[in-house]
């Protein structure tokens, strides 16, 4: 069996998966809050700074990487606690391809959603801020690359231990919190969300209104070009460890619950 | 060489999982017994590459089946655990993982299909697993693991939670994957299933195998227990005092119509018995060994 011919299967199968269950619904849910308070939000020029840091700032601090985390630790979370992983396992396929095909299915299939929830929380917005197409297309490429790091960040940590949905909301939501309120630091570039804030703030350069609420804790010298590296390489090492610590440990089924 | 355990030992940190195993999987179909905790699934887990033993090498069609994915071409695995990917049909499932060998949509569709017709469960293909019953479960578990076609068919468990029709049915099954010139290696805790499918066999306990083989080879190293036949016969008390001069016979034991010996060299008791009956004109209505069952055997290894 050729890997990469495995791997598109296995990523056709997961993305039919990742919209299946309560997880899929509660997904949706959490997208659907900052859109709602987009809508409900009177969209007012006074109100900018408000649609920024509850529609913008929302999904891309709070329902982005709580997405990423979900169906970061499900990419080998699922087969595992679902002992399905024994069926993968004793294919002619590299654990690898496993790996990558989950989670490629997973952030392709929740990617679309994703960017759509994006371009929604805009819509309201639109006549006042007067999005351009690159910054509409940079917002969701941007929310979709953030989804990407944070899935591969926590599908990583997943193949290395059980705990890893823990980690994830201590990550996501104490300590990206905490370094978002600090001065810029060595701290707050470990941070996916200081990144995506830093490459939003670099879509909107000029707009005085996005700058304000986007500046504070950021360092001057810091541009987008080198968020997005810093996202990239963050991407692909995580990618890679995942990878590797699948092929290479023991992924031990639970025991059936009588 | 279809599979080879070379002093292999697992251990789950102080839990001991396998020791010492070391053994070879001949063609054929071969029986891997034990109670539970014996280190049965340890040593198909072993087999299967998802898991990498402490100590030792295994190695499947001459490779590590944990590092080398190819080798699972030609392997069907049919795990213990009652886990599916429950949303899909019993068809979807074995396409998609008859897929994953390798096979072209549509060839792997009509694989699947006369897999699955050969667990016969046509009708009920097209609905969710989530819906069906034990017995409907196990047989589409081995409807993948069958369905292209492999060179080794690794059965953990295969007989769990059916009822006796669908057990004769996938007992038959081992039986035609033998005869089509596929190896088998069917776990079971219990003996008799495995004695109906196989002559040969390893058997477990404690995480070590105790013996392996030909069930009367094995029976035939247990010098130190004697063997039992049983005798019906006519005149039990006269061919009683004749078969105690024979060499080898410990005890009689006479009954109504029938006589218990038990004696060190039961060929001779086999040998000897047409003469005496034409000699002494005894009729002899049955012979039968009575400890060369793997009950017994497991008896006599664990004892």
């Amino acid at each position: 069996m050729n890997n990469l011919r495995g791997l598109v299967l296995i990523t056709a199968q997961s993305i039919r998966q990742s919209f299946r269950g309560k997880r899929a619904l509660a997904l949706l849910f959490v997208f659907g809050l900052p859109i709602l308070a987009a809508f409900l939000t009177p969209p007012t020029r006074a109100n900018l700074s408000g649609f920024l840091s509850v529609s913008l700032l929302g999904f891309a601090q709070f329902a982005v990487p709580f997405a990423g985390l979900a169906l970061g630790v499900a990419v080998m979370g699922d087969e595992l606690e679902g002992r399905t992983i024994t069926y993968m396992f004793t294919r002619p396929v590299s654990r690898a391809a496993v790996f990558l095909g989950k989670y490629f299915g997973f952030v392709l299939g929740f990617g679309v959603v994703i960017a759509v929830a994006m371009y929604l929380c805009t819509m309201p917005y639109d006549k006042q801020v007067d999005f351009t197409k690159t910054q509409l297309l940079g917002l969701m490429a941007t929310s979709v690359g953030a989804f990407a790091v944070y899935a591969a960040m926590f599908a990583a940590l997943r193949a290395l231990f059980t705990r890893a949905l823990y980690v994830g909301f201590f990550w996501i939501f104490v300590f990206e919190l905490i370094v978002s309120k600090m001065p810029a630091s060595g701290l707050t570039k470990m941070s996916v969300w200081h990144h995506v804030a830093v490459i939003e703030m670099g879509l909107f350069e000029g707009r005085s209104f996005f700058m304000q609420e986007l500046q504070r804790g950021f360092a001057r010298d810091e541009t987008w070009q080198g968020s997005v590296l810093s996202l990239t390489v963050a991407f692909v090492v995580a990618l890679a460890f995942g990878s590797w610590i699948v092929s290479r440990r023991e992924m031990p089924v639970p025991a059936a619950v009588a | 060489m279809i599979a080879t355990f070379d002093r292999v030992a697992k251990w789950y940190g102080s839990v001991i999982g396998l020791v010492d195993a070391t053994i070879t999987i001949e063609p054929g179909v071969t029986g891997l017994l034990g109670p539970n905790g014996a280190g049965k699934s340890t040593f198909l887990k072993l087999l299967g590459g998802q898991i990498a033993p402490s100590q030792g090498s295994v190695e499947l069609f001459g490779h590590d089946p944990c590092r080398r994915p190819h080798v699972f071409r030609d392997v069907g695995y049919l795990p213990e655990q009652d886990a599916f990917y429950e949303d899909m049909t019993g068809r979807e499932f074995v396409i998609y993982l008859t897929r994953l060998h390798g096979f072209s949509a549509s060839r792997a569709r009509k694989l699947a299909e006369a897999a699955i017709e050969r667990v016969d469960l046509v009708e009920d293909s097209k609905r969710r697993i989530r819906t069906y019953s034990k017995g409907m479960r196990q047989r589409i578990k081995l409807a993948q693991a069958i369905a292209h076609e492999p060179k080794l068919l690794i059965l953990d468990e295969p007989l769990t939670g059916m009822d006796p029709v669908a057990r004769r049915r996938i007992m038959n099954l081992v039986a035609e994957q033998r005869d089509a010139g596929a190896t088998v290696i069917v776990s079971s805790h219990i003996l008799h299933e495995v004695e109906e499918m196989t002559n040969r066999v390893i058997l477990m306990y404690q995480g070590r195998v105790r013996a392996w083989g030909m069930r009367d080879e094995i029976r035939g190293f247990l010098d130190r227990y004697p063997h039992k036949v049983r005798l019906e016969c006519d005149n039990p008390r006269e061919l009683a005092l004749r078969i105690l001069e024979l060499p080898g016979v410990l005890s009689v034991n006479i009954e109504e119509k029938a006589l218990r010996l038990t004696t060190r060299k039961p060929d001779d008791i086999y040998d000897a018995l047409p003469g005496l009956v034409l000699d002494h004109g005894y009729t002899v209505d049955a012979i039968e060994a009575e400890d060369v069952g793997l009950d017994a055997i497991f008896r006599y290894l664990v004892a």
